[in-house]
């Protein structure tokens, strides 16, 4: 009888957005019967060793009668989640030997757990519940991903969270619903089969919860189900301005009186973004596993681009995220989608401050005891305010009882630095009676649609100036370019640039002005395809930058 | 029913004893005791080192007698153990193969005979 008995297997860590891979030691050796657990383990890791226990005895089995060492390596980063339970009752079992497992006859089978040990590519997790089925857990999108990322191919992972993650190509999930299963398969008895993504119709209609995938359903997660902007009458200057900063990701602020469609206008961009690809989608997914916020209650890849609306109350932790396990805040939540930040003055000012560096370098640095972490937060803001507290500043058809003491203060919550970030300033003014179709019976179908745009035809304008960035700067969007990017992309010919000249001067932009005239010409040139920009373009770039002032007097 | 509790504890230890016996397995030694604390039993069967407790009740009253035996009795318990294990090993290289296991053997006197009750791997 040997004198100490050793056992490996993997799982893994949440650490901040970023898996960690973890080896679970165990060691058997001879000595009084001890069960202690280290590597920095968190309470419901601690609480493990009691489940574990219970789960090996009252699926069958003894519990190994001698001094257990169990070892989360790397032993200096503080773990937690309740998924360890499965690697540890796994690396116990196999670090015993036949002694320690007499009963394993029980179940018909005659080696111990072999091959555990030689597992390089594959990964453990699932917490144990104290019968020794194994519970669905959170966080199993998040695992999968990152785990993956570290050249995992092959995971056990509970059975109840495999129709989450079916659809993760490449990957071998064997999905376990309990340790008998799990003991079985290592020691030669049943084996568990593993399923890939190529699987996924027998696994929705065993996990299914008899939800059927049907087109409607797979419509709603690609997005398309946004409300149609076709809805929105009479603002096809505001609706123009929106599918720029769709097109060219450009921060917008939308200013306007009181019930006129700012907030109806913002909530139906997502419709005319471009569709996700496989890794947005994957980033997105995690960000937002890691949250705790689910999309839907079916799981799986998260298609449809976030929208978040945080109220004005938000505090600073909630919008940059933190707390002890520094869970991503709104604005990383909002990432590769858009933050609407409706009634802008109403947030706190400091709050509104801080998203100027996020806006800035499209990620956030958060270090708090013990952890630096940079969460990503590539959103498209859009900014929706009244032009004064009553409402109605500059509006034709009512009187604003707002006095000039009571303007300045209500624009003194937005900076000038944040207002200055902001690439498009549109106003949204009251609708038309023509627009409005009160009272209005025989408009002809044709005539209807060419004065109201839908969210297709925004849409196909979208997905033209993004295939057109695409081909000449990569992956990068418009409002993102580089300095230098922007010297060599946004050139205007003759007649845009003595227009933009002219426009320096008797506006005395400043030198981000220019280059942020610059940046949505460009995309107002791809929207309508032309090579270089034009003087319209260039036009219609620099009267979104002076499209609303914020109550500023115009320079 | 007037004996006074240290007969009443050395009674239930012989009943155990006997039982023990009747199990198979040896007894290595009998209240044994060293600074640490004292041992009501330590039993062996094959490869296997039982450390075992004895605990009597008149009345269950106060609870069943395992009950009795609590963490920091445990402690003791442990401690104990490993005091005699390294004294063995050290002087006679005796036990160093060997798994170890606490048990807890509750005897509760009812009227005038007894019922026992035996908990294998008690505690750790």
């Amino acid at each position: 009888m040997s004198v100490s008995r050793l056992a490996k297997v993997r799982t893994g860590s949440i650490f901040g957005l970023d898996t960690q891979l973890v080896s679970v030691e165990a060691d058997l050796a001879v000595g009084l019967p001890a069960f202690n657990l280290v590597g920095l383990p968190g309470g419901a890791v601690r609480e493990s060793k009691e489940r574990v226990r219970s789960a090996i005895i009252n699926s069958g089995l003894k519990f190994p009668l001698s001094r257990i060492t169990v070892n989360l390596s790397p032993a200096d980063t503080h773990k937690d989640g309740s998924h360890f339970d499965l690697p540890v009752a796994l690396a116990i079992l196999a670090a015993a030997n036949e002694d320690d497992l007499e009963d394993l006859h029980d179940f018909g089978i005659l080696s111990k757990l072999s091959g555990v040990n030689e597992l390089e590519n594959t990964a453990f997790f699932g917490e144990l519940s104290l019968d020794g089925s194994i519970c669905k857990m959170d966080l199993a999108m998040a695992m999968v991903l990152g785990l993956a990322e570290k050249g995992i191919t092959n995971m056990f992972l509970p059975a109840a969270n495999l129709r989450e993650v079916i659809e993760i190509p490449g990957l071998h999930f064997y999905p376990v619903s309990h340790i008998r299963e799990l003991i079985s398969h290592f020691a030669d008895g049943e084996q568990i089969r593993p399923v890939t993504d190529k699987d996924w119709i027998q696994v929705y209609a065993l996990y299914g919860e008899n939800e059927v995938l049907t087109d409607e359903n797979d419509k709603n997660d690609r997005g398309y189900d946004c409300e149609d902007f076709f809805d929105v009458k009479g603002q096809e200057s505001v609706k123009r301005a929106l599918q720029i900063a769709a097109a060219g990701r450009h921060d917008i602020s939308l200013v306007g009186p009181p019930g006129i469609g700012k907030s109806m206008l913002a909530k139906r961009i997502i419709g005319i973004m471009p569709d996700m690809n496989e890794l947005e989608s994957k980033e997105v997914t995690r960000i937002h596993n890691i949250a705790g916020v689910t999309q839907g209650q079916k799981g799986g890849l998260i298609r449809k681009r976030p929208f978040r609306t945080p109220h004005h109350s938000v505090t600073q932790a909630a919008l940059m995220g933190g707390g002890n396990r520094l869970r991503p805040g709104e604005l990383s939540l909002a990432h590769r989608g858009v933050l609407f930040l409706d009634e802008l003055p109403e947030f706190d000012r400091r709050t509104l401050d801080m998203l100027r560096q996020p806006l800035e370098n499209r990620y956030i640095d958060l270090s708090r005891v013990g952890f630096k972490g940079r969460y990503p937060c590539s959103f498209l803001l859009i900014a929706a305010m009244n032009p004064c507290p009553c409402g109605y500043f500059g509006d034709p058809n009512h009187e604003c009882i707002c006095t000039e003491t009571q303007r300045q203060k209500y624009f003194g919550k937005v900076s000038g630095p944040l207002h200055d970030r902001i690439d498009i300033h549109v106003s949204v003014g009251a609708v038309k009676i023509e627009d409005a179709e009160i009272g209005v019976s025989g408009v002809s179908e044709e005539e209807n649609v060419r004065i109201c745009s839908s969210t297709e035809e925004m849409r196909a304008g979208v997905i033209k100036a993004d295939t057109a960035q695409r081909e000449r700067q990569g992956d990068v969007h418009n409002a993102h370019l580089s300095v230098a990017q922007v010297k060599g992309f946004c050139r205007g010919d003759t007649l845009a640039e003595d227009l933009l000249r002219t426009a320096y001067v008797s506006f005395s932009l400043s030198m981000r002005a220019e280059s942020k005239i610059r940046k949505v010409a460009r995309t107002i040139a791809d929207i309508e395809g032309h090579e270089t920009i034009t003087a319209e373009d260039m036009s219609e770039a620099i009267s979104y930058n002076r499209g609303n002032n914020f109550g500023r007097s115009v320079g | 029913m007037d004996i006074d509790s240290k007969t009443l504890g050395r009674l239930g230890e012989d009943i155990a004893a006997e039982y023990v016996l009747g199990l198979g397995w040896s007894i290595v030694e009998e209240n044994y005791r060293c600074r640490m604390g004292e041992i009501d039993i330590i039993a062996c069967k094959g490869e296997l080192l039982i450390f075992i407790e004895v605990k009597c009740r008149r009345s269950l009253a106060f609870g069943i007698p395992s009950e009795s035996v609590t963490e920091k009795k445990q402690r003791h318990i442990r401690r104990t153990a490993s005091f005699y294990l390294t004294e063995k090993m050290r002087i006679r290289k005796q036990f160093s193969d060997y798994r170890f296991r606490f048990d807890v053997i509750e005897v509760n006197f009812v009227h005038d005979s007894h019922r026992l009750s035996h908990i294998e791997d008690a505690f750790r």
